[in-house]
Parts: C-alpha cells; sequence; structure tokens
C-alpha cells in the first residue's frame, strides 16, 4: 500500500496550517478549521465545536433534537426602539445584558456580563411584554440559540439579535480584560470591537420604519 | 505532481514580499480548508452500514487514501497502515522477522531479523504507507544469518 502523497509533499502541505493547537470536532474529532459551526447541547445548554458534517447531521435533525445548530451571523435590528425608562425598569445592574427565550421556559431570562463570568437575572415581563409589542422582531428570536443583546455603555446603542456562542463570547472577553471597580480602558476597548465586528457581519433582519 | 507541489510550495514560502507570500499560504490553506470540510462531508453521507468496506476501498487507491492521509480523515490509523505494509509481498522473502514495534508520537519503529539487505526498501515502503510518520527507525539485524563476511562490529564485540 502506498500514497501519492509523499513525505515531502505531507510536510510541506501540513506546514502551511497555522502552527498551535487546532480544535476538533467534539462528536467526531475531526480537525476544525479557525471558523467552525457551534451545535447548541440542549440538555445542559453546553455549546459544543463541531465539524460541518455533523453539524449539517446533529444540528438539523429535528425529530430528536439534542442539538441545535447555533447560527454563524447576528442579525441587525433595523428601526428597534427601546427608551432609557424601559431599559430602567429591567432593573439590571450594568448597560450590557443578553435575553435568551429557553425552549423549557415560558418566559426570557436576562444574562448579564461580570467579573465572574455572565449573572442571570429575574426579568420583568411586562416590560419584556411591552418591549416585544412595540417591536415585531423580537418574536423572531430563536429560542435556546439566539439572544436579544444590548449594549448600552459609553453611550452605545447596539441592539442586535445575536448567536448565543457570540453572547458567551463576550462575556469571557469581559471576565478576562475587567480590571478593577469600573472594568478599565481595556474592557471598554474590547467591548466596542467586539460589537463593531458583530455589527460588520450581520445581516439586516427587517427594515421596519418607527415614527 | 507531488514533487510539483512540494517546490512551489517552498518557492511561495521563499518570496521576499512577505504579503505576498502570506496571502499565498492563506489561499492555499483556506482551498486545503475548504476540501477538507467538503471531504469530511462526502464521508459522513457515505452508506456506511450498506457497505463498511466501502470507505476502505477508497482509502487504498494511492490517490484518494494520500489526500484521506492530508486531512486526517484516512479510516487506518498510522500503526495500521505500517502493520498493512509489512505484510506486503514485496517483503515476503526479505528477512526471517519484520515486526512492527511502536508508532509512539508518530515514531515508527521496526525489528528486522537476519534482513536480506532490505533496510533501504523497507524504510521506503513504510515511508509510501505513512508520509505522515515523523520517523521511521528500523532495529535489528540487516545481514543474512549465514553471512560470508563477518561485519567488524562483531569481531569487536567479541574481543575482550
Amino acid at each position: 500500500m502506498s500514497y501519492d502523497i509523499s513525505k515531502d509533499l505531507y510536510g510541506a502541505l501540513r506546514g502551511l496550517r497555522p502552527t498551535g493547537r487546532r480544535r476538533l470536532c467534539e462528536l467526531c474529532n475531526l480537525h476544525l478549521s479557525e471558523e467552525h459551526p457551534h451545535l447548541l447541547q440542549v440538555s445542559n445548554q453546553e455549546v459544543l465545536c463541531a465539524c460541518e458534517a455533523c453539524a449539517v447531521l446533529f444540528g438539523h435533525r429535528s425529530e430528536h433534537r439534542r442539538f441545535l445548530r447555533i447560527p454563524r451571523d447576528a442579525r441587525r435590528l433595523v428601526g428597534f426602539t427601546m427608551s432609557d425608562a424601559e431599559w430602567s425598569a429591567l432593573r439590571l445592574p450594568i448597560d450590557l445584558a443578553f435575553f435568551v427565550r429557553r425552549s423549557s421556559e415560558d418566559h426570557p431570562t436576562a444574562y448579564y456580563p461580570s467579573p465572574a463570568g455572565y449573572t442571570e437575572s429575574l426579568l420583568d415581563l411586562e416590560t419584556w411584554t411591552d418591549l416585544v409589542r412595540r417591536n415585531a422582531e423580537l418574536a423572531g428570536i430563536a429560542p435556546d440559540v439566539e439572544a436579544l443583546l444590548v449594549n448600552r455603555t459609553h453611550g452605545r446603542r447596539d441592539y442586535l439579535i445575536a448567536p448565543i456562542d457570540q453572547c458567551y463570547k463576550l462575556a469571557g472577553l469581559i471576565r478576562r480584560h475587567w480590571r478593577g471597580f469600573s472594568g478599565g480602558d481595556q474592557v471598554r476597548h474590547e467591548i466596542a470591537r467586539f460589537f463593531d465586528a458583530l455589527d460588520t457581519r450581520a445581516i439586516a433582519f427587517k427594515e421596519i420604519t418607527h415614527a | 505532481m507531488s514533487e510539483q507541489i512540494s517546490q512551489l510550495v517552498e518557492q511561495v514560502r521563499a518570496l521576499p514580499d512577505t504579503r505576498a507570500r502570506d496571502t499565498a499560504i492563506q489561499l492555499a490553506q483556506a482551498i486545503l480548508d475548504l476540501h477538507s470540510e467538503a471531504l469530511a462531508r462526502l464521508l459522513a453521507l457515505l452508506p456506511f452500514e450498506a457497505d463498511s468496506q466501502l470507505i476502505e476501498r477508497l482509502a487504498d487507491d494511492p490517490k484518494i487514501g494520500g489526500v484521506l492521509l492530508l486531512h486526517d480523515l484516512h479510516p487506518l490509523d498510522l500503526a495500521a497502515r505500517v502493520r498493512k505494509a509489512l505484510d506486503s509481498p514485496a517483503l515476503r522473502n526479505a528477512a526471517e522477522k519484520i515486526e512492527m514495534l511502536s508508532t509512539e508520537e508518530g515514531v515508527v519503529r521496526v525489528r528486522v531479523e537476519h534482513g536480506h539487505h532490505v533496510r533501504a526498501a523497507l524504510e521506503q515502503l513504510i515511508w509510501e504507507a505513512a508520509p505522515d510518520a515523523r520517523q521511521v527507525i528500523v532495529e535489528g539485524d540487516d545481514q543474512p544469518a549465514r553471512s560470508e563476511f563477518v561485519p567488524i562490529q562483531q569481531l569487536l564485540a567479541g574481543s575482550p
């Protein structure tokens, strides 16, 4: 048995790969490229790295729903409105949070990043219902795998429907870069960079005009 | 084709223009990744239960098997491929005994007993079956059992 790929060619082509540990598909152990799909394991809400084949095989099979494919890109909310009063009514300690509707629960949960990761917070259901009533796009958030991501820090007003893995990534980013009492310049810079990148790749959700 | 690609990769790596070099490497990598994912999906779609030998037949093809190796998709691991190579008819009368000792961390260790000057051919055969090996080490004696001459090392080993 011999292969048409010589030792030299194997070395030359494998050498092109970026160095450092490459991630493996958590379902089949295949090496993954830098950009790869994520699956959500519904039972424990764990995010798994997957290869394209496993994401197709496991993420799209609707009968058993053990895994859900997490969308790649965020969706931009056009014409979304939220007043300062509405935000305050949600009673969140910081101006950054994401809202998820779990398929196992009938009302959404709010999470806000903190130096310890992220914290779950009870949501004022009335305020949320009002918000959905005025912003019909919010009803289109996919349960478990998407979240309404809100950033009102430092004068920014970012409102996106974001993939859940991106929300966790943001929480990780904040935890890593948080310094001192108020977070510091570094974390502020990282948050701005994160939202700019997310927004650049975001796809427009729906054009809605508000009076 | 194998040699041509190796040479081109070397030429790209030697490009003085770092931007051109990085772009070329990224392009090659992106094309490799595209094929890697497509091949993985292709294998995942094979009717596995219906014909479990199909994937091994594909992997035995020199061109397909080589590409599967390159993308970490080959169904046989390093040790299995080396063992298979050692079973080759070409080695049937090459030595009294040839056995694989280990393949730890990609280092293939093979032991030969009373080989008939088989070392070079054996190494080549292993490299052909295992281009992904890091090193190939052939141990043991590569001399026929009844040699007409006594190697100098053997003489020295016997002296006080």
